[in-house]
This record gives C-alpha cells, structure tokens and sequence, in this order.
C-alpha cells in the first residue's frame, strides 16, 4: 500500500520553497506556503496554492517555531511536510512532530537524522563501520587545558568544530596554541548563537583538501544508491560558493570506493530519502568523512542536470513509500554541471551583506541555464535571513562548455538595487586556476590577490556615461520654461 | 552642465549638451556621442562612442551613480565643474586626519579589542560585529591612536552606527 499525497506544506522560504512547489505543482500535489511578515510578499508565497503567516520576522518566532508550524499544517489540512534546508531541517523534533501528527515528512527518521546531526557520533559509528575519518577525538571539549592536550597531540593546524553544526558556523581554524583560547571562545559563541549548543571538538586540519561530497538516496524498501559526486572545493569561511559534477579529481576507481563508502553511511544510520556524505579529499587521493547531511542540499541541482533527475520528485516517491525510480546501473551522469551561488553581499567590502529594496532584475536564461530564485524587482532584502538570493546552474557537454556557459549567464544577471557576489563569483571563474580545475577548500584564501584584483577596464566610461544619464535627468526634470498656467490640470478638472 | 571627468590622476572639463537621442559630451578637442537605445530605466542599453553597452544602474538621491558595466561596478560621484572649484579653495585651509568607524551592518558587539588612547597598526583588529549569526571582524583602517570609543560590550548596532574614532599617527 502506497500512501497518497494531496498536500505539501513547505516549512522554509525562499529559492528551496519556490523549487518545491514547481515540482509539486508538476505532479498535481496542492502547496502551501508558510510565511513570517518579512516574507508575505515574497515570490514563494505568491506561487503556493495556499499561504498561512506564522509569525514575526525573527526566525526563532516563525521558520524555527515549531508549535506555529503545526498551526498552519492543521489549519491548511496539508498531508506531507517538506523541511527544505537550513532552520529545522536537520532538527530530529520536527521529523519526530510529523510522525506523531500523521503527516508525511520528506526526510529521513528522528533517529536518523539524531544520530547524524551529532558530529561526534557520526564519527565514531563510521569508525566503527570502517570508513575513513578524519584524525581526532570524539568527543566534546570540557576546558581549555583539555583542548590544549588534545590539539598538542594531533598537531597544529587543528580545526575547533560545533559538535551540533553545520552551513560553516562554528567552526575555527587554530594555526597554534597561542591561537587556541581565542579560536575556541570564537568557535563556542557562534556555534551557541546558531545551534543553541555550545559544545565543540578537536580534530586534525587537513591542509588545503578538496571538499567532495556524494548524493545518496535511499527507500523505505532496504535500497540505498549513490549518485554520483559533487565537487565544492570552492568555499568561504566553510560557505559553499561554487558546485559541480562531476569532479575533475575523481576517476571512476575512486568515484566507486567513494560512493560505496557513502551508501555503507546511509546503511549504518538506517537512512531514507535523499541525504549527502561529505569528504575531504585531499592531494594523494584518500578521503575521510566529514559528516551527512540529512536533507536536500543547497547544491542538488547539479546532480539533478547531470542525471536528468528530479531529486524532489524522488523525495516524495520515497516518502509515499515507492521504491527508487532507478537502480545503481541505471545511474548514468552525463556531461558537466556548474552552480553559482548568487548572495546579497560586497565581496569589495569584506564580503558584509548587502541590504536594500531590489529596484530592478533580469535573470539570465537561453540553452541549459537554471535559475532557481527566490526573489523579484520590488523586494526587500532584510538582514533577518541568510544572504542567499538564488542560484545559476548550467549544464555543458563537457567543463569548458559548462564554464564559457556559466560565464555568459552570471554576465547576463542583472540585480538593481543591491550588491551582489556575481562580481566576484566572475573572478573565480575566469581565474586560470579555477579553469584548470585545481581547486581546495583553501582556493579563495591562496588566490586572494588576484582573485580581489577587480578589473576595472570601463571606469572613464563610467563616468562619461554617468554624466550622459545626468544630463538626461536634468533635461527632463528641468524643462527649460516653466509649463503655462492657463492650462489646467486633468486632475483638478475631474470631479466627482 | 560642466562635470570634471577624472581620469588617470588628471582632471579635465567635459560639457554635457542634450540632443534628441542621447547626450553629447565635450572634453576639450574631443566629442563622445552617448546613445540611448531604451528608455529611461534601471535596465539600459546605452551606446558610447558607437560602441554599445548594457547598464544596470540608479541614482542615489544624492545624485551618485551606481552603475554595472560588464560585470563591473562602479559608483560614480559626478563632480560639478564650478562646485569643484570652489571646494578646492575651502579644503586648502582645514586638514581633517581622524577617521571614524561606522558599523557596516547592523548587528552586536561581541568583542572589543582596543582601548582608549592605544595605539593601532593597520588591519589590527578592533571589534568584532556579530551580524546574521556570523562574527565580523572589523580592523583599522590604517595606523593611528585610539581617540573615542562610542560603544559598550553586548550593544546592539544600527547600520553607520558610531563605533570608535583613530586619530592618524
């Protein structure tokens, strides 16, 4: 018996909420949208077939409230529940709510994704399952003297990381002991603001690796698949940047030790629907398991363009109680995908996020470019949510197709209004590195000179053509003689 | 209209004189000719000298404008002629050597690193802004002293908020 599926509620925002309900809408399964008052006019509530406000603009009062949530699931009658990523995705209480309510929820089991969501647990399972960790203790640091210890024995550089992290915060690098104190403190604030969990761990820093993650599915059946990898070398301060598949490192030896090291994760925490295993790869080739993501990821649409698959779509297959739509043999990337993240923020500035009324926008479009966004011309970009505006994803017969492709779109992106990262994400990608496909999580920091060396080839014609558009302003704000007064207004003549 | 177009650290007169279609400009012996090949908007293909460009842009109230060209951005201070010049006699008699910091975003202090009256290397840090659950270091400018500090641990900042003043050493 399979279960039906008449009504998806979507208990996020923005790009990932609009990418849902287009495939929902394409299978005929009735949407709804939640919304806090900072959103109400936003493109995702507009395009739901139903909408229900669940609170102020903080967050914590909407998004993560999870009692108004379930407000707005029995209020609408929706039947299955989608966490998107980021705020409750990855909390097991939300999964858990959708089982004690009846609903269905797009994601794995609360015991799942607990086991996962603690780093230090995860760590230790896959140890015990014989898949490569990264070199440090599980456990959770009690003191300073302890962490002194700990990071003396595995050796400088080490990583300070939130026990309950994720999306890069909490997370510090400490190059050595004098750096130590402050680099935990750091690490310990961010993760308590972001995690409500203050806890965090040691572990080895592995000096300029690769980040390549794999794409794993699994149905309520015993199949788990691999689909293929997802190379996010491309990074800043652990944000994510730039995506693609497959990855230039990978042959299809390592491809397969890989993906069969991922599906060994999603058997040992007893896993279903769609879920990613992160690695770090580095120089020689060996990899280690960084930690699983229990949802869909930011970057799922490369794999979507490689394969011609609809990972949502899957998602609601596997959450209905189908089996997978395809077999590991039936898995057969084609061609290249690249996906840039489209942020609000002044890569010139220090990267500080831009904030302001979005004047006027025209995204690119043309042969084998995506563009998943979440925002129009009259928006208000507020600091009270993540910086991320939308995402291109191109596709190419091959790299160099994908990146000429890529650059042509991010060229053809227009954003009035505020700035934006599309400047700086043109710099990576004309860089010659970036091209030759050498790429580590350290990329950003090693190619900062040129990479922060904008060109500025147009400043005199900047200004010429700013003095034209002055002129024009005055022209035809300033007529030259004031307008006859015997003319009467239409306005004044008109009555009522 | 008379702007100073400023280019490689020489400043010349250019005249700005509106035709039907566009604008043509005047810098000394040489004309450009500016096209406007859509109408007036955010989103505009602008030709210069022949040659055609998309401009995404606006102008601030104040006049400024904020223009990409060609995945370049540029934020162009139009600078009048005679304006200039009368500026330039004022700035000869005042030097003002102090620079205030100003919060770029708005969010809390979670770190002050500097003191009243310490001296400060360029790129020091001098607080940390937490901001959108991220901590933002924020650091000197260039080297100085200490002047004033405006804000206390754990306050909540305003955009351009007052943050602390360095006097230039």
């Amino acid at each position: 018996m399979y279960a039906f599926m008449k009504k998806l509620l979507v208990a996020n925002r923005g790009e990932i909420a609009l990418r849902i309900f287009r495939t929902c809408r394409e299978l005929g399964i009735q949407t709804v949208a939640v919304y806090s008052e900072a959103d109400a006019s936003a493109p995702y509530v507009r395009y739901a077939d139903e909408r229900c406000c669940i609170g102020p603009a903080p967050a914590g009062q909407s998004y993560l409230h999870l009692d108004r949530l379930f407000g707005a699931v029995q209020q609408t009658h929706a039947d299955a529940l989608h966490p998107g990523y980021g705020f409750l995705s990855e909390n097991p209480l939300l999964s858990q709510r959708c089982v004690d309510e009846g609903i269905l929820f797009l994601g794995p089991s609360p015991e799942s994704i607990r086991l996962m969501g603690s780093k230090i647990q995860a760590k230790s399972l896959m140890m015990s399952r014989n898949v490569p960790v990264v070199p440090g203790e599980t456990k959770a640091i009690e003191n300073l003297e302890e962490a002194h210890q700990k990071a003396e024995k595995l050796g400088y550089p080490v990583l300070v990381k939130a026990a309950f992290g994720g999306g890069g915060k909490g997370m510090r690098v400490a190059y050595s002991s004098q750096e130590l104190e402050h680099k935990l403190r750091e690490a310990q604030s961010e993760a308590q603001a972001s995690f409500q969990n203050g806890q965090v761990f040691i572990e080895k820093f592995i000096l300029s690796p690769r980040h390549i993650e794999i794409q794993i599915f699994s149905d309520t059946l015993g199949n788990h698949i691999y689909l293929g990898e997802r190379e996010c070398s491309i990074q800043r301060r652990h944000q994510k940047l730039i995506e693609e598949s497959p990855s230039v490192l990978l042959d299809p030896e390592l491809r397969y030790k890989m993906g069969t090291a991922a599906v060994e994760v999603a058997k040992a925490a007893h896993y279903r629907g769609a879920g990613t295993v992160e690695f770090l790869v580095d120089a020689q080739k060996n990899f280690y398991f960084l930690e699983m993501n229990t949802r869909l990821q930011v970057e799922h649409p490369v794999t979507e363009m490689v394969l011609g698959m609809d990972l949502v779509a899957e998602q609601i297959r596997v959450a209905r109680g189908l089996p997978l739509s395809r077999t590991q043999n039936e898995i057969r990337p084609q061609g290249w995908a690249i996906e840039c993240r489209i942020c609000a923020e002044e890569p010139q500035a220090g990267f500080i996020p831009s904030f302001g009324k979005i004047r006027a926008i025209r995204e690119p479009a043309g042969p084998f470019v995506r563009v998943d966004s979440g925002i129009c011309q009259g928006q208000e970009i507020s600091s009270y949510y993540d910086s991320m505006l939308s995402k291109v994803i191109v596709w190419g017969e091959n790299r160099t197709q994908a990146l000429a492709r890529m650059i042509r779109a991010l060229k053809d992106y227009k954003i009035v209004g505020i700035q934006t990262n599309i400047p700086f994400q043109l710099q990576i990608l004309n860089s010659k590195r970036f091209q030759e496909g050498k790429l580590s999580i350290q990329f950003i920091e090693e190619e900062k000179e040129t990479l922060f060396q904008y060109p500025r080839k147009h400043a005199e014609k900047a200004q010429l053509i700013a003095m034209a558009l002055e002129a024009e302003y005055r022209h035809l704000r300033l007529p030259l003689s004031p307008p006859p007064r015997s003319a009467p207004s239409r306005w004044k003549s008109t009555s009522f | 209209v008379d702007f100073l177009l400023k280019s490689q650290g020489r400043e010349e007169k250019v005249q700005a004189l509106p035709l039907s279609s566009g604008v043509q400009l005047q810098q000394g012996t040489q004309k450009h000719l500016v096209r406007f090949l859509s109408p007036v908007g955010a989103l505009r293909t602008i030709e210069l000298n022949g040659e055609s460009f998309e401009i995404a842009g606006f102008r601030t109230e104040e006049g400024t404008y904020h223009l990409e060209i060609q995945g370049e951005f540029y934020e162009v201070e139009l600078q009048e002629y005679y304006k200039e010049y009368f500026k330039k006699q004022e700035k000869k008699k005042s030097q003002n050597s102090t620079t205030l910091l100003k919060a770029p975003i708005p969010g809390r202090i979670v770190r002050i690193d500097v003191t009243l009256g310490q001296k400060v290397q360029a790129g020091q840090s001098l607080v940390v802004l937490s901001a959108m659950k991220m901590e933002n270091v924020l650091s000197a400018p260039h080297a100085g002293i200490i002047q004033k500090i405006g804000v206390r641990l754990e306050e909540t900042l305003a955009k351009n908020q007052f943050i602390l003043e360095i006097a230039e050493s």
